[in-house]
């Protein structure tokens, strides 16, 4: 037996992005069936959402626009793919030589990605649905009232970062999972709720709800939708990784 | 002459009520295929685990390509671990996880991979979750294979595969290697069907190291030897005895490191298996049934 070590081959060029991008193509290959999937489901709410609308409008006849938030639930099951990913796919990933750092660059930069697109067909089905007053009905399926923005760059960023912000989160809850198992996301659920049992303790005693409710009046919109939330993704993404970093699958 | 491709320093690991590896020192060398041996439990996989950084050690320290795992994308880069747990993405299909692995690795044979689906009748197209527990194995087989990684682990990578089957994995694992040496662990328990295959052992077992050696040497290691009672017990005296088997008049004992006595026309002596040597040595260590000194 020798002392001799054998050492990383200094001709096979390591790059740091291409262990990303392949972390990244890791959950690329069903990308169809994943983001598919999402959109599936959104039409079949739609599809429902429009006819109980149109049952409304002929019983009662045509009144003021109607909405609802029926948008928001395409959010959380986007968001629930990106927990698939950490949930499922790490593990595989690490098997495949790829470390934590890599995986969850790649997944992040993915999840952006996706994001980014479904925002922007959203931002077009929005423009559908204005230019056929509300898809005939006077109802507002994309525009949930308070969506719309002055213009189409803007209106994407609405649409992307809440949605992006949100896949994060559950993307730190996966990674929470990683290490600590269901408990660990028993813990995280109830710490949240402390959280905000705090803070709506505090705004109780304070009497702040009105300023409270005068806050989210009185900002503009796209600064709720697409300013304050990047907070909570930054937090989350770091999070996360803080998280996974120690994660043994 | 080789090179060390991973070693174990030392390496203590402790969950909160056992201590699945007990100072454990080992070191695999450059394109060699390895056995890694033990009972369930013995603490093969969290030593594979740690040395692929899926894992961290508790105290003591693992080198994969003369450098730390954990995080270390420079060297895991160059490693596969297949293991028998790994789950894959449940609404991958199989051919999504073959895809996937593909894009990881550079050095990844397609044609070889392809070769490998049809040989083993992989149902490509079938979701992993539907996949029966032999083509899953396969899954795993063909990624093990065809990456091509310097480091391949395989942990027991052929449950609910069948006879045929694991025979074309060793083929093809035998066959590849030779074109494409790189250096392959093998943890499994069914050592008759590798032993033709492993190059160098380590038996693990209550997560402590009892053999580490070449196959080559430790086939000739052991031997049993049949005959009247009387005559075995001289022979035997003053031997490492592995294991004991009385029944009448005979008695058959396996010795270790010890040669046929040929001036001994009473005694019968026979060549111990490697899976045999394995099988004694752990329920010596289990038993602790003789001295605490195991095959010197």
């Amino acid at each position: 037996m020798t002392a001799a070590t054998v050492h990383p081959d200094p001709d096979t060029a390591f790059s740091s992005t291409d262990r990303v991008l392949a972390a990244a193509r890791l959950s690329t290959v069903a990308l169809r069936s994943r983001l598919g999937g999402a959109w599936v489901i959104l039409t079949a709410i739609f599809v429902v959402h429009q006819a109980i609308w149109w049952v409304i409008r002929a019983n009662v006849g045509a009144e003021e626009t109607g909405y609802t938030g029926a948008l928001a639930s395409f959010y959380f099951i986007v968001a629930s793919t990106s927990l698939a990913v950490m949930t499922q796919v790490m593990p595989f990933a690490l098997s495949l030589g790829i470390t934590r750092r890599h995986f969850y660059i790649g997944t992040s930069l993915l999840v952006a990605a996706e994001t980014l697109f479904s925002a922007v067909v959203l931002t077009l089905l929005l423009q559908i649905e204005r230019w056929t007053g509300g898809w005939g009905l006077g109802v507002q399926f994309f525009e949930m009232g308070f969506m719309g923005q002055p213009n189409l760059f803007l209106q994407v960023l609405a649409y992307w970062v809440p949605l992006m912000t949100i896949s994060f989160l559950f993307l730190a809850i996966g990674a929470v999972f990683r290490r600590w198992g269901q408990t660990g996301v028993w813990a995280v659920c109830i710490g949240l709720l402390v959280v905000v049992a705090a803070i709506v303790m505090y705004l109780t005693w304070q009497n702040a709800w009105l300023s409270f409710g005068r806050f989210f009046v009185e900002t503009p919109t796209i600064l709720l939708l697409a300013g304050y939330p990047l907070i909570l993704a930054a937090l989350s993404v770091a999070g996360g990784y803080l998280v996974l970093r120690r994660a043994q699958p | 002459m080789s090179a060390t491709v991973a070693a174990m320093h030392g390496v203590t690991k402790r969950y909160s009520d056992v201590t699945a590896l007990d100072d454990v020192t080992f070191a695999l060398q450059e394109n060699r295929i390895h056995g890694l041996l033990g009972r369930n439990g013995a603490g093969k996989t969290t030593a594979m685990q740690i040395l692929t950084a899926q894992n961290v050690a508790t105290s003591g320290a693992a080198e994969i390509f003369g450098e730390r795992p954990y995080e270390n994308a420079r060297v895991l880069a160059r490693t596969c671990f297949i293991r028998e747990s790994l789950k894959y993405p449940d609404d991958y299909k199989a051919r999504h996880v073959l895809t996937a692995a593909s894009h990881v690795y550079p050095h990844w044979d397609r044609a070889f991979a392809d070769r490998l689906v049809e040989e083993f009748a992989l149902p490509v197209d079938r979701a992993c979750k539907k996949l029966s527990r032999g083509q899953h194995s396969v899954v795993g087989v063909i990624i093990g294979l065809a990456s091509r990684a310097p480091l391949t682990f395989f942990d027991e990578p052929y449950l609910g595969l069948d006879a045929v089957a694991r025979q074309m994995f060793y083929d093809h694992l035998l066959a590849d290697f030779a074109e494409n040496p790189r250096t392959v662990v093998l943890s499994t328990h069914l050592i008759d069907e590798v032993s033709d295959l492993i190059e160098h052992v380590v038996l693990i077992d209550k997560g402590r190291v009892l053999i580490d050696e070449e196959a080559e040497a430790l086939r000739g290691r052991a031997i049993t030897v049949t005959g009247p009672v009387e005559s075995v017990e001289r022979f035997a005296r003053g031997h490492v005895e592995l294991h004991r088997e009385q029944l009448g008049g005979f008695l058959r004992v396996t010795l270790s490191g010890v040669q046929p006595a040929s001036a001994e026309p009473n005694l019968q002596f026979e060549p111990v298996s490697l899976q045999q040597l394995v099988v004694r040595t752990t329920q010596q260590n289990s038993g602790a049934r003789l001295e605490k000194e195991v095959l010197s």
